[in-house]
C-alpha cells in the first residue's frame, strides 16, 4: 500500500514536470560546434574535471559575486542577453536572438529568444530582464553591474514592449555599454519577493537550498562541498544545438575541483585529474617536459589580458617634496622606464615565454592596440643619460642627486606571494642602485597595498597589475583623472595636468561615438600619451597556455580571453 | 723526599682543579661533543671571516647565470696533477636554465685573488683579497647559484653572520634578563617573588609565533635590513626569558638558604653583591647548559620567520630566506641544490643539541670524573 503511493506520487511528479516542461522553443541558438566554436561535432557522455582554483565559490549571487572563484561558477549557470563573440570579441546575442540599435544610438531594441526555459521549466521572458535591471539600478542590492550601466551618472530607461522584447533609451550615445549590457538575467519568480521584500543581499548565498538557484546557462547547481568539490549537471532543455541538431551541451557533468596550493593541483593534472588546466607560467618547463610521456598537448594561447606595471605617487595629499617633485617630473620617470630589464624578467619567471608590454592596451584586442608608441627598452646608459639631461646628476659619491642637493632614495613595495612581481622588484632595485638611486624594496600583504592606493595615499613606488577588460573603456577608471584608480593622483576634481586633461577628453570622445574607427583614434592618441608621460611602467606579459589532455575534443581556448570556460557546451569526450 | 715529593704534587694538582677544570676534563671525553664543537667553531669562523673566505659578494648577481648548476673543482687532467681549475659552462636556453658543461674552456682556481671588489672585515680593514676565485670572465658556483645568479656558498657565509649570530645574542640577552629576574625574585621571596612571577607566566602566555608575526607586520617597512635583523633579535629574547628565570628563581630559594649565604650576611654584605657575587654563580652550570640547548631555538625561529617573508629580506642572505626559495616544487625539482642552506640548518640545530648534552654531562655534579 505504502509502495502504491510512492509509485503515485512518482508518477504525478513526473507528470507535473512533463507539464512544466511544455515551453516550446522557438529561438534555438545554432552553433556551428564543427568550424566557427569548435572542431567536430561531439558525442553525448561523459564528465569534465577541471581545476576551479584555491578555493571555491562565496556565493551563487553572480550580481553580488566579488571574486573570479564565484564568477567562474555564476558565469555557467547565468547569462546575458548579449556576449562577446570568441573569435573577432564583436557583441553578439545571447539570450536575445538579436538586437538594433538605433540611428542616432540613443534606443536599443533586444528581441529575445521565444522558449528559453529557466532550469526549473519555468519561460523566461522580458519580465525577467526588467526584474534584473530593477534589482541592478536599486542602490540597496549592490549589484557588481551597477557602475558600468550608469551613463555620466545617469541610468538607463528600459521597458518591456511586449514579452519578448525590451527597449533601452541612453541619456546620450555612450559606446561601452554594449559591453556591460550584458549583465546576467535573473530569474523574477524566484528572487522577486526577496527583491521587494529588501532580502535581495541575502539571497542565492551559499545556504540556499541549491534547487533553488536556477539561471538559462548550460549548467546546473548539483552539489557543493565547500571549497572541495563543486558539481554541476547539464540543463537538459538548453537553446543551443549544433548544426546536425543534436543539443548541447554534449557532456553529462562537470566537477569544479579546489586545492590550496597550485602545485598540488599541477602534481594533480599530471596525475590524470584533470581534463585541461591552464598552465601557471612558473611552472611551464613541468609540462613541457612532461607532454612526450603523458597523454596531453600544449595549447598556446596568447598574451595574458592584464598588465603588470611600476606606479610613482604623484598625490600632493599623500606625498611631500622632494620625492613628489621626482615622481612628478615625466623625465625622470622616462629614465627609470629605460631601468627596466625585461628581458631578463621574462627569462627567470615565465621561462621565456611572454611579452614586453608598452600600452595600457589589452594585448588581444589588436583594433585598438597601438603598434606605434615610444617603447622603452632596457638600457641602463640612456637612463643615465635621461637623468643627467633631466638634472638629476651623478656625485663623486657615486649617489645621485637631484637639482636641490637631495640624495634620490624612495620607498617601492609589492604585495606578497606574487613571484614575478618580486623579481621585478629586486631586479629594478638593483638597477636603480647603479645609477646612484636608492631603493628600499619591500613586499608587504595585499591589503595594506590596497588601502594605500585607495585611502590613505601615503606611498612613494608600488609595483601592482590590473586584469584586463577587453574593450579599452574598461581602463576608464584608471585612467580618466576622477577615477579612483587612477593610482598615482586619484579623485582629481579637475584634471591637474595637461595631459591628463587630454586623456579625459579622449575617453569622453570615444564614449560618445558608435563609430569604431573613430573610436580607435581617440584611443590611439591616449596610447601616444601614456607613452609619452610613462604614469605606468609597464613591464611583462605572461602568455598564457593550456594543458589539454588528449581524449578532451573542441578544446579550443577563446582567442579574445586565452580562456576555455565558454568552451563547456561543445566539449566532448572521445575514448 | 720522593714520596714526599709525590704527594705534594697530587695534592697540588687537587688544588688546581677547579669545577670547571673537571667540567671541561669530562666534556673532551665526549667524543660527540667534542666534534659538535669543533663543527660550530668552524661554523662560526666561516661567519665571522666570510668576505674574505669566500669568492663573490653577498648581494652580487649574475643575470645571465640564474640558477647556475654547483661546479665541480678538477685537480687531475689527463691523468696528471695540476693546479685545482673548473671548466666553464655555456647557457643553452635561458628560459629552462639550461648549461652544458664546456670543457675548452678552463678558469683556474687561483687563491689570493684580487678580482676588484672590496669588502670591509668588522668594519675595520678593507681589502680585496678573496682565498679563492677565478678570473673574470669565469666563475665560481661551488654550490650553484640562485635564481639571480648568486653564489649560494658566498651567501651561506653571509647568511651565517646572521643565523648563528641571532642565537648567540638572542641568548646573552635573554639569558641576563632571565638570571636578574629569577635571582631577584627568589632571593626576596614573598610577594616581590608573587608579583614577579604571575609576570613571567603572563609573558610565558604570550603565543612567541604570532607576536613575532604581528609585529614583523607593523615593523616599519623602510627600515634597513640590519636594524630590523637586531629588532627580530630583541623581540624574540624579550619573549624568551621567562621560562629561565622561573628555574633560576626555583635554584635560588634553595640555595639561599644554605651556610655560606647566611654567612655573607652576617658578614655585612649588600643584598645585590650576594645575589650577583654569591648566589647566581651557582646557577652557572644550569645557565650554560640550557643556553646551549636553547641557540637552536633561536636559529630555527629566524629560519621560520624569513621563510616566510618576514624575517630578515632579500637581498640580505639569512639561511631562513635563502631556503625559502627551495619552497617552489618545480625549483626544487630542478634547482636541488637549493636545499643546501636547509642543510646547513640542519647541521647547526644537531651541532648545538649534541654539544649542549655534552656540557650538561660534564658539569651534573652527580657525573663522577
Amino acid at each position: 500500500m505504502k509502495n502504491m503511493r510512492f509509485v503515485l506520487a512518482v508518477a504525478l511528479i513526473l507528470m507535473l514536470t512533463a507539464g512544466a516542461g511544455a515551453v516550446e522553443l522557438l529561438d534555438p541558438e545554432i552553433v556551428d560546434v564543427a568550424g566557427y566554436y569548435g572542431e567536430s561535432i561531439g558525442r553525448y557522455g561523459g564528465t569534465l574535471t577541471v581545476y576551479g582554483g584555491a578555493s571555491g565559490p562565496k556565493s551563487y549571487n553572480p550580481h553580488l559575486a566579488a571574486e573570479t572563484s564565484t564568477t567562474d561558477l555564476t558565469d555557467q549557470l547565468f547569462e546575458g542577453l548579449v556576449r562577446l563573440d570568441r573569435n573577432t570579441g564583436d557583441v553578439v546575442g545571447q539570450l536575445a536572438r538579436e538586437y538594433e540599435i538605433s540611428e542616432d544610438g540613443t534606443e536599443i531594441i533586444f528581441h529575445l529568444r521565444r522558449g528559453v526555459q529557466w532550469h526549473d521549466g519555468t519561460e523566461f521572458t522580458a519580465k525577467d530582464v526588467i526584474f534584473t535591471f530593477d534589482v541592478i539600478y536599486d542602490p540597496e542590492s549592490q549589484s557588481n553591474a551597477r557602475t558600468g550601466l550608469h551613463i555620466d551618472g545617469e541610468p538607463m530607461q528600459y521597458e518591456a514592449l511586449d514579452d519578448y522584447t525590451v527597449k533601452f533609451t541612453l541619456p546620450r550615445v555612450h559606446s561601452p555599454i554594449m559591453y556591460s549590457i550584458g549583465a546576467n538575467i535573473i530569474p523574477e519568480h524566484v528572487l522577486g519577493d526577496a527583491f521587494r521584500e529588501g532580502r535581495f543581499n541575502e539571497s542565492y548565498t551559499l545556504a540556499s537550498d541549491l534547487s533553488e538557484v536556477v539561471g538559462t546557462g548550460a549548467w546546473k547547481l548539483s552539489t557543493y562541498r565547500v571549497d572541495q568539490e563543486l558539481v554541476v549537471v547539464r540543463n537538459d532543455n538548453y537553446y543551443q544545438f549544433d548544426t546536425e541538431g543534436n543539443q548541447l551541451p554534449y557532456l553529462n557533468r562537470v566537477i569544479y575541483k579546489y586545492y590550496p596550493n597550485q602545485d598540488t593541483a599541477v602534481l594533480a593534472f599530471f596525475a590524470g585529474e584533470f581534463d585541461y588546466m591552464g598552465i601557471p607560467a612558473t611552472h611551464f618547463t613541468e609540462f613541457e617536459d612532461r607532454v612526450d610521456r603523458l597523454p596531453f598537448s600544449i595549447i598556446e594561447s596568447g598574451p595574458n589580458p592584464g598588465t603588470t606595471f611600476i606606479v610613482f605617487n604623484q598625490n600632493p595629499a599623500g606625498l611631500e617634496p622632494p620625492a613628489l617633485n621626482w615622481f612628478q617630473d615625466k623625465y625622470f620617470r622616462q629614465a627609470l622606464a629605460y631601468a627596466v630589464d625585461r628581458e631578463t624578467l621574462l627569462d627567470m619567471e615565465m621561462n621565456g615565454r611572454g611579452y614586453f608590454q608598452h600600452s595600457p592596451i589589452n594585448m588581444r584586442n589588436e583594433f585598438f592596440l597601438n603598434p606605434n608608441v615610444k617603447e622603452y627598452n632596457y638600457d641602463l646608459q640612456a637612463a643615465h643619460e635621461a637623468l643627467e639631461a633631466a638634472g638629476y646628476t651623478l656625485g663623486a659619491d657615486g649617489l645621485r642627486y637631484d637639482q636641490d642637493g637631495n640624495h634620490i632614495e624612495f620607498e617601492l613595495l609589492t604585495n606578497t606571494g606574487v613571484a614575478i612581481r618580486q623579481t621585478t622588484g629586486e631586479l629594478f632595485q638593483e638597477d636603480l642602485g647603479e645609477l646612484g638611486i636608492t631603493v628600499n624594496f619591500n613586499m608587504i600583504d595585499f591589503n595594506v597595498i590596497v588601502d594605500k592606493l585607495l585611502n590613505n595615499f601615503e606611498w612613494e613606488g608600488i609595483i601592482i597589475g590590473l586584469t584586463g577588460t577587453f574593450d579599452p573603456n574598461g581602463g576608464a577608471n584608471t585612467w580618466m583623472s576622477h577615477g579612483n584608480l587612477h593610482m598615482w593622483h586619484p579623485l582629481q576634481e579637475e584634471p591637474v595636468t595637461e595631459w591628463e586633461a587630454r586623456i579625459d577628453e579622449l575617453f569622453v570622445s570615444a564614449q560618445r561615438t558608435m563609430d569604431w574607427d573613430e573610436r580607435q583614434m581617440y584611443y590611439y592618441e591616449f596610447q601616444e600619451i601614456v607613452a609619452e608621460q610613462v604614469p605606468l611602467i609597464y613591464t611583462v606579459n605572461a602568455q598564457t597556455n593550456v594543458a589539454v589532455r588528449d581524449h578532451l575534443r573542441n578544446g579550443v581556448p577563446a582567442p579574445i580571453s586565452g580562456g576555455m570556460m565558454d568552451t563547456w557546451a561543445w566539449l566532448w569526450i572521445d575514448r | 723526599m720522593k714520596e714526599i715529593n709525590e704527594t705534594s704534587k697530587g695534592s697540588n694538582q687537587q688544588a688546581v682543579r677547579s669545577p670547571w677544570k673537571m667540567a671541561w676534563r669530562r666534556l673532551r671525553r665526549h667524543k660527540l661533543a667534542m666534534a659538535a664543537m669543533g663543527v660550530l667553531i668552524l661554523l662560526h669562523l666561516f661567519a665571522i671571516f666570510a668576505p674574505f673566505l669566500v669568492p663573490y659578494g653577498e648581494t652580487q648577481t649574475d643575470r645571465r647565470r640564474s640558477y647556475h648548476p654547483p661546479m665541480r673543482v678538477h685537480f687531475f687532467e689527463d691523468g696528471q696533477l695540476t693546479r685545482p681549475f673548473v671548466y666553464g659552462y655555456v647557457l643553452e636556453d635561458a628560459g629552462r636554465r639550461r648549461y652544458s658543461l664546456d670543457t675548452d674552456t678552463k678558469y683556474e682556481v687561483k687563491f689570493f685573488i684580487n678580482e676588484g671588489t672590496t669588502y670591509s672585515l668588522f668594519g675595520l680593514i678593507s681589502g680585496n683579497r678573496r682565498l679563492f676565485s677565478v678570473e673574470a670572465p669565469g666563475k665560481i658556483y661551488l654550490f650553484g647559484a640562485d635564481q639571480y645568479g648568486r653564489d649560494i656558498f658566498s651567501r651561506l657565509a653571509f647568511g651565517a653572520r646572521r643565523s648563528l649570530f641571532i642565537g648567540l645574542i638572542g641568548i646573552v640577552i635573554s639569558t641576563s634578563i632571565g638570571m636578574v629576574y629569577g635571582g631577584v625574585s627568589g632571593f626576596f621571596g614573598g610577594w616581590v617573588d608573587n608579583l614577579m612571577m604571575r609576570i613571567s607566566e603572563v609573558i610565558i602566555s604570550i603565543p612567541s609565533f604570532y607576536l613575532l608575526l604581528a609585529l614583523s607586520a607593523v615593523l616599519p617597512t623602510n627600515l634597513p635590513s640590519d636594524v630590523r635583523f637586531m629588532m627580530i633579535i630583541g623581540i624574540l629574547s624579550f619573549i624568551g626569558w621567562a621560562g629561565m628565570a622561573r628555574v633560576i628563581r626555583g635554584m635560588v630559594l634553595s640555595i639561599r638558604q644554605l651556610e655560606f649565604v647566611h654567612g655573607a650576611e652576617a658578614i655585612g654584605c649588600s643584598q645585590p653583591r650576594i645575589i650577583v657575587r654569591h648566589i647566581l654563580p651557582n646557577t652557572m652550570s644550569y645557565v650554560i647548559v640550557n643556553a646551549t640547548l636553547a641557540v637552536p631555538g633561536f636559529i630555527l625561529a629566524e629560519s621560520g620567520l624569513s621563510l616566510i617573508g618576514v624575517g630578515i629580506q632579500h637581498p640580505q642572505a639569512s639561511w631562513g630566506n635563502m631556503l625559502s626559495e627551495a619552497l617552489n616544487l618545480s625549483s626544487l625539482s630542478r634547482f636541488p641544490w637549493l636545499l643546501i642552506p636547509g642543510f646547513m640548518i640542519f647541521v647547526t640545530v644537531l651541532s648545538y643539541s649534541f654539544f649542549g648534552d655534552g656540557i650538561r654531562d660534564a658539569f651534573d655534579p652527580r657525573a663522577t670524573s
